[in-house]
């Protein structure tokens, strides 16, 4: 899994790519989430338009960046859910936790 | 009249990296004897929270057998997915399945692996032989039990 990151105006945005899956990969995830949160950059849009494939690690993940970011006073906002992508969302109930948008502009106005 | 049964069979490496092949194998079989996008996809997903379940704890100690067994057997009315490994085992009794009005409010990390197989799949069991052999079979029925059950009462009517 690759990210990039990006920041437009207060918010961070991470464009995700390959598979979330955890493992080495929720080490680099953290560390985007804490650099977020250390330069005040709490409202964070993750883009996972080019996401192949997410299992419960993946889930696992993002809902640790999602605590970390509200327990700082910002959010975590998924854009360009595939629906290969919404299905464990969706089958967990965690659709309703996380807020979706059709385009990372729209997840980025959002804020 | 005897039944015909299909089965297909995958070995490969416990490894991360394998996981794209085993839902490949998974999905283009599942695929092929009929079920749409939507079922192959939960599929796929069941077999990949198991697999990844295997390699994450059967096999933390690296001098065991570090193979994993991919097993799909096919009849008239369902797919059963067996995965097998060789290593440490787990009480299944001892496994919770997280309640996920509870889950949701205060999102915990983790847990969700064994929730999503139950939920993704018709019926889920272990046999579990730590360090000898360790089997979770997972049954997908090509109808819908419910839809089952609405055609069996239709007729009836």
């Amino acid at each position: 899994m690759e990210i990039k990151t990006r920041t437009e105006g207060a918010v961070r945005i991470l464009e995700m790519t390959g598979d979330l899956m955890g493992g080495a990969e929720l080490d680099r995830f953290r560390q985007c989430i804490d650099e977020a949160i250390e330069e005040e950059k709490v409202n964070v849009v993750v883009d996972l338009g080019k996401v192949n494939w997410m299992n419960s690690s993946g889930l696992g993940m993002l809902i640790s960046g999602l605590t970390s970011l509200r327990s700082s006073g910002g959010d975590l906002r998924l854009a360009n859910l595939t629906e290969r992508i919404r299905r464990p969302l969706q089958i967990t109930k965690l659709d309703s936790v996380f807020q979706q948008f059709t385009s990372v502009a729209d997840a980025v106005k959002s804020y | 009249m005897t039944l015909k049964t299909k089965e297909y069979k995958l070995r490969i490496p416990s490894q991360t990296d394998n996981l794209e092949l085993i839902r490949y194998f998974v999905g283009r079989v599942a695929e092929k004897v009929g079920f749409d996008d939507e079922d192959v996809g939960k599929i796929e997903l069941a077999c990949d929270e198991a697999c990844t379940n295997v390699i994450k704890h059967a096999y933390s100690d690296r001098s065991q057998h570090q193979s994993l067994d991919i097993a799909i057997k096919l009849d008239y009315q369902k797919l059963t997915l067996i995965v097998t490994d060789h290593g440490k085992g787990f009480d299944p009794q001892a496994i919770k399945i997280p309640d996920m009005k509870e889950y949701l409010a205060e999102l915990k990390v983790g847990g969700l692996g064994i929730y999503l197989m139950k939920t993704l799949m018709d019926e889920v069991t272990y046999d579990i032989k730590p360090g000898l052999r360790n089997q979770v079979s997972m049954v997908k029925y090509f109808i819908n039990k419910k839809d089952s059950m609405v055609v069996n009462n239709s007729k009836k009517a």
